[in-house]
This record gives structure tokens, sequence and C-alpha cells, in this order.
């Protein structure tokens, strides 16, 4: 036979079918995540978390009560599918008439939390769950050798999703909860109950998840962050096949799978990533996915000012200054590299905050203008040798040619899919830091000098780089002021309250948000770059996508809307991750609290409290 | 005064025989206040209708019956019980059925799971070949993949048809007129004539009173979240000037 | 004339008794991974090995006042250098210690240069530290890749694993243990028959394995660590790949792992290390009083590095009582021969390598196993003067 781009067809057989085996481990988890899109319209952040908690479910049974793999197939997806009840009924519920935003950064925010309290448990490096004996060993295929269990995987699962859809499209129970993912008030008006059938639902999912944990608890280590980085595999997953279709959910995990595996075979180390450019390419093409249906209209985000009455904002102004002449004075008193970081990531979260607030478009992905601009900017000043706001610039100006490209080919989407467009670039950016020569891949770029300022003030006084920091930050926030309370600002906000109303009144959406979106991360890159150089260092914390999610936390607790709140946002956090850094792991779990509060009880975030209060937008 | 004083004699009348009885009703959507106290009685087998101008609050007073309004007080009282606080489930289960203006057919269901989808709230309701009987079209559309691929007046009939299987008794029907060819809109007549002999009690919530006026018992006016007239089929002519001036035609 | 001999008397046993009770006072900072990758093989358990240094070394009754902080700087280098800064410029840290994960620890390493502190590394690999980025501030205890390199490679190829094939994550780390053992396998007169490069923090290794199987290496090399390791060696064996005649060699393994995988899984696995808990009575003792102070686990190579630097730092610190000025201590250090009941006696070279033996260890077979945590059996001894690379190969610039 021939060999196929240099690989022996024995070989081909064996990566497809494991490449397949895979696939149908990636349908069954993404089938739960799709259930509970699809039927109650939450984004389950949380399914990383279950579906771990399904592994250590199983774990427990055999080592507390000896009770093995056969029976922790069914009992430990209900007690899961009961802690996801429990969290249905006391924290989601209060989430549907909003937007989809808010039930994201909850599950997000319990997720931290869960995986935070099994991590101080267990610690990180996993534990041992052994494969069943009925299932040990395997056998020997003309390709390769087959292990049982992986058969048995593929089985299990493909009658799991088949059974799942089944009882969605065949049955009368699936037609009820088809029904009430149209119209859940109508389907009321029948007599049908209709949120217990949510929380229900909701349960199911979680229990998909957990038996998917089950299932892998053989084959990989029984770890607390095992669900952490799959997460958002599975995310993907799920939009590629269309939100809210199950049938595409399980289709296109089959197809990761083998697309996967075949990546594995001719460029391994692009195996991780493939999946990311493979959503942006079906977004592209088709917005809701391969078997989706349109999205829902998102419904409304509560925003701390802008949308209260009145114009002006002087009190906004007003708090500028209460916070500019709170950093000029604090030097004296606090450790001023924490302040300078707190102003850089002040800068970061109101770059996100003017997208989310006041353009409606939550972005996933801002780490990578981050990043790429701290890359940059480091680069320029240490290996061209440019003067630090040179640097700066080059840096910033990645950026903006980073977001005129994303921009232009993800504006065009909303809510989620927006979202996960960005998250996809996002991603594809981190491969590319992290294999990229010049970015020295997870050392990151180290002792970046800091130069002479217009080849004139030494920036490695301590002064003059505090004032240097804090007049790029206090400028830029003075100018992204004027911007928002601009005509641009003023239609920027009609286009987000209403955008067919502003595209009937003649103004090309498309055309603004991408400015705004531009803007955005003009700004964000322009942290970046002035971060490398503040800390010396560009690494690749900054592209992660975690710290896409933690700029979305500190404009929350801040405020959604606000023009400043992020600033306070930002400093509270970072001061949380400096001053509790001795507590090490804890951070992550308060962080994961903090989001919950501030989704259920604290959505307008500080200042917009404040503003709620004295009856002004700030 | 004189419309009050009338609709109050009328209300008089039929006290003692109330399926459904209606007392200070109020409701809002949100901030806005949109009914401020709606009065009035439904008798058993009656076919009764709410006119009124667009935003009177005729549909939200039926939406209040069934529940879908969540902030409403005063009294809804059905055969006895009280179903002012009651979930929409719940309400259904005594035996009321809804039928939206926008017919809320699904989209994700089939022609034959929409027709079925409503459970059984109580025994008596239509078997599939007396529904087939009404609406021999939808027998003919049954196989249909997708419950939205049927014609607007199809639909309309699927609406209907689906709550009949209920064994609901009273039935509250949103603007059975609007948008269809005139043919569709007699059948639709026929349709609820048909079900009053069946014994079925309907609350009509219509604009065209024209319609209402081939099917109606007794009628009345709402205008600003509040009923202001109130007259039965007898008076029809002698009202017309009235209802001129209300509804704006 | 009498008073003025006994005021005299009085005054010099005044001044006796003053400087008696003149005390040093150190502060050590331990740098460490607590919730993430390396929290087990390092993280509190790091902080308490400090801890039971300074109480080993009876630092009260020697006049010297020891304060020990930690903090988490969860695997980000941006997060490591703030603190470590602030340590250094705020907090009145003298010495910082462990710093596991290569990229923080290099990035430290230059910030302890610039304000001329001690850093005392036992966590990171990267033998840069000791090579390129080396400086007159900085000790690289417990291992390096290199020494896991030699130890690992050579002693495979001697007991006849001389074709291999690397499954290597795919980041500088991962490529750097690669290119060293490599290195190695081909000096012997091994032959490499394949790689293959997967991303970092890969959950399923089946596709890789099955690659490995088909070239038939004799040894199938793990250029990974922590979780991709665990995963690796776990499948291997739902794959066969031991019972088909080839064998598993991690480059860099801990004993947290082999508890991770269990006997059952992990057996067979041939690595190097510089520290066993249960070689001798010392090392037996030392984990019996460290296992109950973190949740049971026994004292990885990490922690036992952590104890030795802390307890020699403190020498030194004795003999100068003076550690402001890191350099200088990192110098005395050099000077002063090592000795403790972990690592035996051992020196600090110029390029700031502490100098020990290696160990090659294999897991034991689960009936081999008496106790928990009995895991390994000693293979082979590296001797000191072998288990690291040369002084002048490093191109060290304090060594020119």
């Amino acid at each position: 036979m021939f060999d196929f781009l240099g690989i022996p067809p024995q070989a081909l057989f064996g990566q497809l079918l494991l490449g397949l085996i895979n696939g149908s481990f990636y349908a069954l988890l993404s089938l739960g995540l799709a259930v509970i899109f699809g039927m109650l319209n939450i984004i389950n952040f949380t399914h990383g978390a279950q579906y771990m908690m399904g592994a250590f479910g199983a774990y427990f049974l055999l080592q507390y009560l000896g009770i093995g793999y056969w029976w922790a197939l069914l009992i430990a997806p209900i007690v899961v599918a009961i802690t996801g009840i429990v969290i249905e009924r006391t924290m989601l519920r209060w989430l549907y008439k909003l937007d989809h935003l808010y039930g994201l950064l909850l599950t997000f925010g319990l997720a931290l939390v869960i995986q935070g309290m099994f991590r101080h448990q267990y610690g990180t490096s996993g534990i041992p769950y052994p494969i069943p004996d009925a299932l040990q060993g395997g056998h020997r295929l003309t390709f390769m050798f087959l292990p049982n269990y992986r058969a048995w995987v593929i089985v299990f699962s493909v009658a799991v999703c088949l059974a799942t859809w089944i009882l969605i499209e065949r049955t009368r129970l699936g037609s009820y909860l088809r029904a009430a993912t149209e119209n859940p008030a109508l389907v009321r008006s029948f007599g049908i109950n209709v949120p217990r059938m949510i929380t229900l639902t909701y349960g199911a999912g979680v229990g998909l998840a957990a038996l998917a944990g089950v299932l892998a608890a053989p084959i990989y280590q029984v770890n607390p962050l095992m669900g952490a980085d799959l997460i958002v595999v599975v995310f993907a997953v799920v939009v590629i096949g269309g939100m809210g279709s199950i049938l595409g959910s399980i289709i296109t995990g089959f197809a990761l799978g083998v697309i996967e595996g075949l990546t594995k075979v001719f460029y391994p180390e692009a195996s991780n990533t493939v999946i990311f450019v493979i959503m942006a390419l079906v977004l592209l093409i088709k917005p809701s996915g391969l078997f989706g249906r349109a999205a829902s209209q998102t419904s409304a985000v509560e925003h701390g000012g802008a949308s209260a009455a009145g114009d002006g904002g002087r009190s906004a102004l007003l708090f500028l200054g209460v916070l500019a002449l709170f950093f000029i004075i604090s030097p004296f008193f606090i450790y001023p590299l924490f302040l300078m970081k707190a102003m850089c990531f002040a800068l970061f979260a109101c770059a996100v905050n003017l997208l989310v607030g006041y353009s409606g478009l939550l972005s996933f992905g801002h780490a990578m203008f981050l990043g790429s601009s701290a890359y940059v900017s480091a680069h320029a000043a240490k290996v061209w040798g440019f003067s630090p706001e040179l640097a700066i610039l080059t840096g910033t100006g990645a950026s903006v040619v980073l977001g005129i490209i994303t921009g232009a080919l993800t504006i065009r989407r909303q809510g989620i899919y927006f979202a996960m467009t960005t998250l996809a670039f996002a991603q594809m950016i981190y491969f590319f830091a992290l294999q990229a020569p010049f970015t020295g891949g997870e050392d990151g770029i180290q002792g970046v000098p800091r130069g002479f300022l217009f080849g004139l003030f030494d920036l490695h006084n301590q002064v003059t780089m505090y004032c240097f920091v804090f007049a790029i930050v206090f400028g830029t926030l003075l100018m992204m002021y004027r911007i928002i309370h601009s005509p641009f600002g003023e239609i920027l906000k009609a286009i987000r309250e209403n955008e067919p109303r502003a595209i009937s009144l003649g103004y090309r959406t498309e055309r603004y948000k991408l400015m705004a979106f531009v803007l955005s991360a003009t700004i964000a890159g322009l942290a970046g770059a002035t971060k490398a150089i503040v800390f010396q260092l560009a690494s690749l914390t900054d592209v992660h996508w975690s710290m896409s999610g933690e700029a979305v936390l500190m404009t929350l607790v801040g405020g959604l809307g606000t023009v400043f709140g992020p600033v306070i946002g930002a400093f509270i956090i970072i001061a949380m991750q400096n001053y509790l850094a001795q507590f090490g792991q804890w951070v992550t779990v308060i962080q994961g609290f903090i989001f919950i509060v501030c989704v259920l009880a604290f959505r307008r975030g500080i200042m917009g409290e404040i503003a709620n209060k004295i009856g002004k937008p700030l | 005064m004189a419309e009050a004083a009338l609709s109050r004699a009328l209300q008089a009348t039929v006290a003692g025989d109330a399926l459904l009885r209606i007392k200070g009703l109020q409701a809002w959507y949100g901030e806005s206040h949109i009914l401020h106290g709606v009065d009035f009685d439904i008798r058993p087998g009656e076919v009764m209708t709410l006119l009124g101008r667009n935003g009177a609050g005729k549909t939200s007073t039926l939406k209040s019956i069934m529940g879908l309004i969540p902030r409403r007080t005063g009294s809804i009282s059905f055969q006895g019980r009280e179903l002012i606080s009651l979930a929409p489930e719940r309400i259904a289960r005594q035996g009321i059925a809804f039928c939206p203006e926008e017919r809320g057919i699904f989209a994700s269901l089939t022609v034959r799971e929409n027709l079925t989808l409503p459970p059984a709230v109580a025994p008596g309701g239509l078997e599939l070949d007396e529904i087939f009987e009404l609406f021999p079209n939808l027998k003919e559309r049954l196989s249909s993949n997708q419950g939205t691929k049927l014609s607007g007046g199809e639909q309309q009939m699927l609406a209907i048809a689906r709550i009949l299987r209920t064994g609901a008794k009273l039935l509250l029907l949103d603007e059975q007129a609007e948008g269809l060819a005139p043919v569709i809109i007699q059948q639709s007549a026929r349709t609820i004539r048909s079900l009053k002999e069946r014994g079925f009690t309907i609350l009509l919530v219509e604009q065209n009173f024209r319609f209402a006026s081939t099917v109606a018992d007794r009628y009345y006016v709402m205008e600003h979240g509040r009923i202001i007239h109130g007259f039965a089929n007898a008076e029809l002519e002698a009202n017309m000037g009235k209802l001129h001036e209300y509804l704006g035609v | 004339m009498v008073i003025r001999t006994v005021s005299l008397a009085l005054a010099a046993a005044l001044a006796a008794a003053g400087t008696a009770y003149a005390q040093t006072t150190v502060k050590i900072g331990v740098l460490t991974d607590m919730s993430s990758l390396y929290a087990d093989l390092s993280g509190q358990g790091s902080v308490n090995a400090a801890r039971m240094a300074v109480e080993d070394f009876g630092a009260e009754r020697k006049g010297l006042k020891v304060e020990i902080i930690s903090a988490d700087h969860q695997n980000k280098p941006d997060v490591g250098s703030t603190i470590a800064r602030q340590w250094l410029d705020v907090d009145k840290v003298d010495a910082i210690v462990d710093v596991p994960n290569s990229a923080v620890a290099l990035a430290v390493n230059g910030i302890a240069k610039e304000k001329n502190k001690t850093l005392l590394i036992s966590g990171a690999a990267s033998a840069d530290l000791t090579g390129k980025a080396c400086t007159p501030n900085t000790v690289h205890w417990t291992y390096d890749t290199w020494a896991l390199a030699n130890g690992t490679g050579n002693a495979i190829i001697k007991t006849g694993g001389d074709t291999w094939f690397f499954l290597t994550a795919d980041y500088a780390f991962g490529h750097a243990l690669e290119r060293d053992t490599e290195a190695v396998v081909l000096a012997a007169g091994g032959k490499v028959l394949g790689k293959v490069r997967h991303p970092l923090n890969t959950a399923d290794f089946s596709s890789f394995l099955l690659q490995a199987q088909a070239s038939k290496a004799k040894i199938i090399g793990l250029a990974n660590a922590g979780g991709d390791t665990t995963n690796t060696i776990k499948q291997a064996s739902e794959f066969g790949i031991v019972a088909g005649g080839q064998n598993l060699a991690g480059l860099l393994v801990f004993i947290t792992d082999v508890h991770a995988l269990g006997l059952k899984t992990a057996q067979g696995l041939i690595f190097t290390e510089t520290f066993y808990w249960d070689k001798d009575e010392q090392t037996r003792a030392f984990a019996k009083r460290f296992a109950p102070q973190f949740k049971g686990v026994h004292p990885t190579m990490v922690h036992a590095g952590v104890y030795s630097a802390v307890l020699h730092y403190l020498k030194a610190a004795e003999a100068l009582k003076d550690v402001s000025d890191g350099s200088k201590v990192v110098a005395k250090m050099k000077e002063l021969p090592t000795d403790d009941p972990l690592f035996g006696k051992g020196t600090i070279r110029a390029d700031g390598r502490k100098i020990h033996p290696a160990y090659l260890v294999e897991v034991k077979k689960p009936e081999e196993s008496k106790a928990p945590w009995d895991y390994h059996k000693v293979r082979a001894t590296i001797p000191a003067d072998q288990a690291f690379r040369s002084i002048d190969k490093g191109e060290c610039p304090l060594v020119k």
C-alpha cells in the first residue's frame, strides 16, 4: 500500500481510530454543555469543574466505600447532578432574565471556587484510578494495539449520545424541552411546570459532564485541574456545532477528535490549537455554527451609570480627579511598583469596559492585545534598543494592527459568538507566542531595559518611572472620558441600546463597532506595552485566556459601563493578588467568590452603586 | 356615568352564575402600570368579548388571568378558586387554556408534536377525531415535520386545536381574526360557535368587532386598563355610535 | 587605683556581655508554587523544610534571629518578579529560596543580582542558571536539566537501552531536556530513532504513544514534566508499551509523581534524583518529621534542597554576622564546604552550582514495596564529580 504523506497506512488507521475514540469522548463531554445552553440559554462554565467532580466521585466511591467503576457510572453523575440542581435553584435562576454574560461569569466564578477547594484538599499531582478489571488489557489489531477500555469508551459514548438525542428529539419529554426553549411562558400556560423542568435539565446536563468524568478517570489522572483547560475546548466544540444543537455537538465532537488525531500525526505541536482555528473559520462563514439556530436577543446588561439619565457626567471627572490624587499621594505609603501594576491593569480593564460597557460586546480575547504589545515592546526595547517611549509606541502599534485585523473579522458577530471568536483568535495568538522564537516561549522576554525616556530621563529611577506611568495612564483615561462623552460615544451608546434602530437612523453601525473595537485594542495594547517596560518582562501569562477573564472581573467589580469604575476594580483585584499571595491557592478561590457575589448581588459594581446613590452617571 | 351604571347592572345579572369573576385586577410590566382595576364576570357557556384599541389592556387582561404577568393584584376567581397568586402551570391545571395572538407554534416541533403538546388538565377534552372533524386541513398536514411550515391559517387552527384536547373549559382566545384571509376568519367564527355548542366558555379579545359580533354573547370595552363600557349582543346596534368613538374606527 | 581597675573591668565585662547579646537578623523568603503544577513537589512543603532547617541549625543560641515568610508565585513570571521586588525593596528580605519553574527563577535571578541579595534555587531546573545566566548572587541547589539528562541518559545506555524515541513537551524546557539527553545518548554511541513534540498540558497521549510504539525504539524518553509526564506514563501502561518490551525513561520525575500514579502503573520507570528519603537513617529521620506536616507527603529532592540550602546559608550568616550583601554571603557559602544530613558532604562551585552525588532510581513493583512511599530502589550512584556539567562547558561569565 502507499504511504500517505510519509505515513504508512497502518499507522494512519491507528491514528484515525484513536481520533474517533477521543472524538466520542469530546462528544459526550460537550453533550451536557449543549443541552444546558440549548435548553436554558446558560453558558455553563462550571462544566469543567463538574466533569472533574465526576472523576473524583468515582475515586471517592472506590476509596471510601469500596464501590467500583460500574456502580460509579451511575452514582457519581447522580450525586454531581444534585449539586448542579442546588446551584440552579440557589443561584442561576436569578439570572435568566439577564444577559448571557452574567450566567457565564457566575459559572466561571463557581468553577474557580470548586477547583480551588479540590486543589487545596488534593494537591495538583493527581490521584490514580484503575481501569476496571473487566476492561483491562486489549486486542492486537493488525494496525495497532487497542486497549479494551478505549473500545468501551467509544461504545459507551456513542450509546449515551444516541440515547440523549433520541430523548430530546423523539420523545414527549423532549418535545416539552424543545418547546420550552422556544417559548417558556406559553409552555407554562399549557400546565407544564417549566421551572422544574429547567432545574432538572440543568441537573441532567451536569450529570452528563460528571459521567464523562467517570469515563475519564481510568485513563487520565484524576486531578483537580483536569477540567480547567478542557472547558475551553469543549466550548469550542459546542460553538462550532451550533449552540442549541445537540446533533451539532455530537457530530463536531467526533469530527474534532479525528481532525485533532490527524494533526497529531502531521503537525503535533498544533494539535491543541487546531480546534480554535476551525472555530474561527466556521464562525466566519456560518456565524451560528454548523447546525445552530440564530442567537436569541440579549437582554439588559445592567450598566452602572451609562444608562442613567442625563449627560455631562461631570461627577465622573470629579472621581477621576480623586483617583489621580490617590495615585499621587499613595506612593509615599504604598510600594510604588504595586501601584504601577495597578495603573497598568486599570488601563487594561478600562479598555475591556469600553467594549463591554459601551458597545455591548464582551471580548474573551483581550489578552491577545495586552500580551502581543507587551512582547513587541519588550523586544523593541531589548533587542532593537529603542528608547522606552518608542518601544511603547511600537508595542501599541502592534495592537492597533492586530485590533484592525481581528476586529474586521469578528465585529459582525453578536453576544456569545463574538466572545468565542475573540477567544479563538486569542488562543491562536497564545499558540504563536508559545512557539515563536522571539517571544522566548515560557521564559518570556526577560531583562527588558527600562532605558532613558526621550534619551534624557533614567527610568531606573523609581520616581521618574512612576511619573511616566502615571502620565500615560491618566492621560489615556482622560482621553477615554472625552471620547465617551463625544458624539461618537453617544452613537456607540445608541447602538448598544438598540442596534436595529440605529441602523434605521442611517448609522453604519459596523463601522462604529469596529472603531470602538480598535480603540479598545489600542488602549489594552498601551497597557501591555507600558507594563513590559515597568516590569522588564513579557511572558505567556499576558496572552493566556485567564488574563482576559481577570480583566472582565475587574470591570465587573468596579462597575460595568461606568467610565472609571474599572480603575477601582483593577486596584482591588491586584491588591488582593498581591497581599494575599502568601495564602497562595486561596487567591483564586476568593476571586471566584467575588465573581459570584458580584453577579448575584452587586451587578452594578462599586462605581455603579455610587452612581446609583448619587443619582448621577459615572 | 350612564355607562358605569349600565355595566354595573349587567354585572348584577350575572353575579350568581359566574364561572370567572375578576375584581379590581391591577397589573404592571416592570415599572409601567397597565391594568388599573378591571372588573367583570363570565358566565359558564357564554362567549364574552373584550373590545378596545391597541394598548387598552385586553391582551394584558388575558395574560393576567393566565398568570403570565408576574406582578398582579386584585382577585381572579375561577369556579370559586382564587387564581391571583398562582403560577401559570397551576392556573392551567384548573381548566383554563390560552391561545396567544402570535399563535406560538413551535418551530422545533413537528405538527403532530405541536398538536399533542399540551397535556390533559381535566377529563372531557376533545378526541383527535373530533378535532379533525373541526379542522379537516390539520389531518392532512399532520405529517409535516415542522410546525412553522404551515400557513398562517393552518397555524391558527393548530393553536386552537391543541388546547381543545386538554379538557380545559375556559378558553382565552387572543385576536383570532388578525391578519388572516376573510375565508379563514369565517371559518374561525364557525369554529367558535361550534365550540360554544359543545359547552366551552370563551373569553375573546378582539379589535375587529364585526368578527366579534358574529360570535359574542356579551361585550366589554376597555380603555387605559379599565372596563369603560359593557353591553349584551342584543344591544349591539344601539351601541354602535359609542363603539366607533371608543375604537376609533 | 582600685576603683579605676574595677571600673575598667566592669566596662570590659559589660562590653563582652553586650556583644554576646548582639543579634544578626536574617529574613528568608520562600517563593514557591502553592496552587499549580508544582504545589506538591515544592509548595508548602518547601516552606516547612526551610523552617525545619532553621530549627535544626539552632539559630537562637547562635545569635541569629531568623524569620521565614513565603508566597505563591502561581507559576507566573510577573507575579514572581513583583513579589521578589517587593520583598527585596520593601520587606527587608535577605534571601529568596526555592523558586520552582525556570521562567520565574530566571526573572528572580536578575532581580537578586540587581538588588545584591541572595537567591538559593532548589525547584527550578534550567542549567542556564549556572551557565549563561549565572550571577555572584545565586546558588543553584538540588538538580538541573544537564544532571538529569546525563544521569538518566548515560545510565540507561549502559544497561543496553541504546535506541531512543523522544516524547517532548513543546516548549523551551522540554526542548532543553530533549537536547541535553540526545547529546548524551549520541555521545555514548546510542541512536535516536524519532521524536514527537506535543503541546504543553496535553491530556491524551495515545496518538504519540502509538508513534513511539511504531518506532520500535527500546527506550521512550519523556522530555516533559508534571501532569504531562504522569498522563503519558498512565496511558503507556494502558497501551501495553512496557509489556511490549519498550521502557520509559522519565527525564523529570519526582516521588510525588510516582505517588500520583501508583506503583502498578509506574513500576519499572527509571529516572535520576539527587535525594531519596529512604537512603539512610538521617534521611529517614528527616522524612519522619517532614511528612506529618505536609499531609503525609514524603520529601522530594526539592524539599531536601531547600532544607540543605537554608542550613548552609545560616552557617554563612553566622560566620559573617551580616547578610545584607548578597554576593558576599554567596562567596562565603562557596568558601565553606557543605555538610548536612540529607546530601552529605559537598561544595558549591564558582559558578554557583552545588555539587553532590546523583542517584539513578527505578520504581519498585507493587510487591516489592513494604510501606507507603517505599517506591524507589537505587540502581546506581553517580559520583559528585560526574553528576553535573563541568564548569568550563557552561559559559558562565564568572568563570571566564
